[in-house]
């Protein structure tokens, strides 16, 4: 029994940590540029189906897709940037309508999306057949595939604190995030962070739609079902704040992993929403946040 | 007794706006009600409308509380309100504004009722002439006036004006005292007042309550009031326009 | 707001025409009006709620996935007969409206957004469930006898919800949400009730979607979670709305027959691309010409009319 109890908790750990990587990205997001990126799960999709061909096309590690999907999803989310998030800006006339409009584009983006991988890859079920074998830790069974992803997921979680805290980059995010008209009378070059930040953003969507394509089966409506997870997980923590995310993430994974240990798989998704409306009616700005 | 505000306190993270205020109106009368900026004066009318609600402290209005009550209640127990920057509904008309008060603060109100009621204040203020323009087109003076017939459609008790005299020009500003005259006169109401044009305030308030830092530090006739060391001070050497 | 009376007798003719022409039409024409009709009254009951309040909901296909179910269930259970089953349906989707509005008309703005979105996960969750407690995929229902009725029920329909658009908006229920729209604080200082008509609007506009669901289950013969609660549908309804004009009676009726027409047109020459070019194409609307076809039509015949000088 105990034994199942760590079982369960460790596969929580990992599925809270794939969680902190999205909705890491998604929070970043919002809180550089007042975004709500509703397309987020769409595009951590796309990144697993990527991983999934370079795996059945060319035969390559998804280990190895990894740092592939962030050299293609950077550039990918500054010309989502130039293209859409700038004009969003720029017509709007308050924070309001930013998160508004970005709301409505971003859905568009989405359905975009996943109409373009239902076009070119079909609804059926596809899975990553990688690591399959089994690790012993002193009596607790775990799959190769959940321990790599948790360790992938906790190095990437981890990188990315060093980032915001450490680099350049990363405080003048912190910065923007803090006071945007503050951060451009200090010379920052919000424009250009922007962009950066919404090419990371994704790309820690990308990598967190990997490591959940090592786990789980894909298709394509799967997208919408992550980024309800992202965005209940970032409401749950707090919109704007990391640490929230992170919390908030480990939170959700736990739950959901001991909640289907309980009650079955079958009822992940409303654990999930019910979590996000109690949040939204108790506290809008979840734990730590500080709100829309 | 028509309104009651005892020991109110309302703070926004760090900053008391309302520390403990309090004033009471017994009769329809015109009460001025200045300050300095951020004195808490509007502070004060948004909590009394229920824009806010208080953190301490009791409000009554015709012997009941409505301490905290939802805002929509208290419009239509009796209670308006005109906004320091005018708010109307700028994509429909002039006449449509209006109603909406008129409609709801007073249930029973159809929609043909409504549309008298609207006709005859947009009249009032003056503004027939555009009663079919879009809101979003009038200039600054006439979505004030605008605001303030929006306000009279529900029908209060209590009407409570924020800084309509200022930045109107002389003309304006005549016609705006004098419509305000009239107001009291036809319907009998109990009015607060905010407004920094002090000789507008000397020539209308039976009574005037000077804020500051959200308290209350004088209280009295406006002529006895402008004398008042204390009031003199918080303005330190604040003239007072002509109008 | 006030239409004149040629659009009127447009109108009427256009519905006298499809009334005349349907039984004679090919079942390509056929199978095309129904889908017209079918977005037609997506996007006009969305516009309902949505488009006077301001409330943007991502989640009007969870009505019409629930009205879809809870007909299959009625005819293939209960054995009730198909047009009773749909209005229940229809029925029901109000119900779950008005209830879980109770909970998310509490919500700003964009977490209102948010829970729509939501919501729609949760019902695909629930009707997969049943699928699995079942062993079937999806439901199959006794088709209805012919083409021609399906088009002409959803005639009915798509006149029923835009006629309540009609009413709506110069009833207090307009008004109340005009002016929550424009700033729901300052609607609650003039003694909006703005709960209450939000509720009232939001289950208003979930009946329509509701019936469509249960009209669909009888059309298609066969319903399966992921196609009756497809986001794709929420974001026809909000998509179509926008683009002909939001907050008007006509702007989701002129939308969606123009974009109905243009995605046929597509259609029978590129295949599925029309749905990328959506989302292309609401960048564009949304960013470009947020009051729509209609709000662009006015600004340009306003400009052109109005020679006066301010």
């Amino acid at each position: 029994m105990l034994l199942d109890i760590i079982q369960v908790l460790l596969f929580g750990l990992t599925i809270g940590a794939i969680y902190a990587l999205v909705a890491v990205g998604l929070n970043l997001i919002f809180g550089v540029m007042n975004v709500l990126n509703v397309a987020h799960g769409d595009i951590a999709m796309l990144g697993a189906y990527l991983t999934y061909w370079f795996l059945v096309l060319f035969n390559v590690n998804p280990l190895i897709s990894l740092p592939l999907i962030i050299a293609i999803f950077i550039p990918l989310g500054a010309a989502i940037y130039m293209l859409l998030i700038r004009k969003i800006i720029h017509i709007s006339s308050s924070v309001e309508e930013i998160i508004f409009s970005s709301l409505i584009v971003f859905f568009g983006l989405s359905t975009f999306i996943e109409s373009s991988a239902l076009l070119a890859w079909k609804a059926d079920f596809r899975s990553i057949i990688y690591f399959e074998g089994m690790i012993n830790l002193g009596g607790i069974l775990l799959s190769e595939k959940t321990f790599i992803a948790l360790l992938v997921a906790l190095i990437g979680v981890f990188s990315f604190e060093v980032f915001l805290t450490r680099t350049y980059i990363g405080k003048a995010i912190r910065a923007i995030s803090q006071n945007r008209v503050a951060a451009i009378l200090m010379g920052i070059p919000v424009d250009r962070i922007n962009m950066l930040s919404f090419g990371i953003g994704i790309s820690l969507a990308g990598v967190g739609g990997v490591l959940l394509a090592l786990i789980y089966p894909i298709y394509p409506a799967l997208g919408v079902t992550w980024t309800m997870r992202g965005l209940a997980v970032c409401i749950l923590g707090g919109l704007g704040s990391f640490t929230g995310a992170l919390t908030g993430a480990f939170v959700m994974g736990i739950v959901e992993s001991f909640g289907s240990y309980f009650i079955g798989t079958a009822w992940r998704d409303v654990i999930c929403y019910l979590m996000l409306l109690l949040v939204l009616v108790l506290k809008p700005s979840g734990m730590f946040g500080k709100g829309v | 007794m028509i309104l009651e505000v005892k020991d109110a306190v309302k703070k926004f993270g760090g900053i008391l706006a309302l520390n403990k205020m309090s004033i009471s109106m017994d009769s329809a009368e015109i009460l001025g009600l200045v300050g300095p900026n951020g004195a808490g004066k509007t502070t004060l009318i948004n909590c009394i409308s229920g824009y806010y609600k208080l953190d301490s402290g009791v409000i009554r209005f015709m012997d009941k509380s409505i301490t905290n009550l939802p805002a929509h209640v208290i419009s239509r127990l009796g209670i308006a309100r005109t906004y320091q920057i005018p708010r109307p509904n700028p994509d429909i008309t002039v006449l449509d504004n209006v109603m909406i008060g008129a409609l709801f603060s007073q249930d029973q109100r159809n929609i043909r009722d409504a549309y008298v009621v609207a006709e005859g204040l947009v009249k009032l203020v003056g503004l027939s002439s555009k009663r079919e323009s879009l809101a979003k087109n009038l200039t600054l003076v006439e979505k004030k006036f605008l605001d303030l017939a929006r306000a009279l459609s529900t029908n209060p008790k209590l009407l409570m004006i924020d800084e309509l005299i200022a930045g109107l020009n002389p003309v304006e500003a005549e016609q705006a005292i004098n419509l305000i005259k009239k107001i009291r006169y036809d319907y009998d109401l109990a009015i607060i007042f905010i407004e920094h044009v002090m000789s507008a305030v000397m020539r209308l308030s039976d009574r005037v309550i000077v804020m500051h830092e959200g308290k209350k530090i004088a209280e009295g006739a406006a002529t006895d009031i402008t004398r008042d060391e204390k009031v003199v001070e918080v303005y330190l050497g604040r003239g007072y326009t002509h109008a | 707001m006030k239409s004149s009376i040629y659009s009127w007798i447009l109108a009427l003719g256009c519905i006298v025409l499809l009334v005349a022409i349907i039984p004679f039409s090919s079942g390509y024409i056929q199978t095309f009006i129904f889908n017209t009709l079918m977005f037609l009254i997506l996007a006009a009951s969305w516009n309902i709620f949505s488009g006077y309040s301001g409330y943007v909901s991502l989640g009007h296909v969870t009505f019409f996935g629930v009205g879809a179910y809870v007909a299959a269930f009625l005819i293939t259970k209960a054995g009730l007969a198909p047009p009773i089953s749909i209005i229940i349906g229809g029925l029901a989707a109000s119900a779950l409206a008005a209830s879980i509005g109770g909970v998310v008309l509490r919500l700003r703005g964009a977490y209102f957004s948010i829970a729509t979105f939501g919501l729609n996960e949760v019902f695909k969750t629930i009707a997969v469930n049943i699928q699995k407690a079942e062993g079937t995929l999806g439901i199959v229902v006794p088709p209805i006898p012919s083409r021609a009725l399906s088009c002409y029920i959803a005639l009915i329909i798509a006149l029923i919800t835009v006629l309540t658009t009609f009413f709506m908006e110069r009833s207090r229920i307009g008004y109340a949400l005009i002016s929550i729209r424009a700033d729901e604080k300052v609607a609650e200082g003039l003694g909006v009730n703005t709960f209450k008509y939000k509720l009232i609007a939001y289950a208003i506009g979930s009946f329509f979607p509701g019936l469509l669901g249960g009209l669909f289950a009888w059309h298609a013969a066969y319903i399966d979670p992921h196609s009756v609660f497809t986001p794709f549908y929420s974001f026809y309804s909000m998509i179509f709305s926008i683009f002909g004009g939001v907050g008007t009676v006509l702007g989701p009726v002129i939308g969606t027959t123009i974009l109905s027409i243009f995605q046929e047109l597509l259609w029978a020459r590129l295949s599925y691309l029309y749905l990328l070019i959506y989302g292309a194409a609401v960048a564009v609307i949304i960013l470009y010409m947020p009051k729509g076809l209609l709000g662009a039509v006015k600004y340009v015949s306003s400009t052109l009319l109005s020679k006066k000088v301010r």
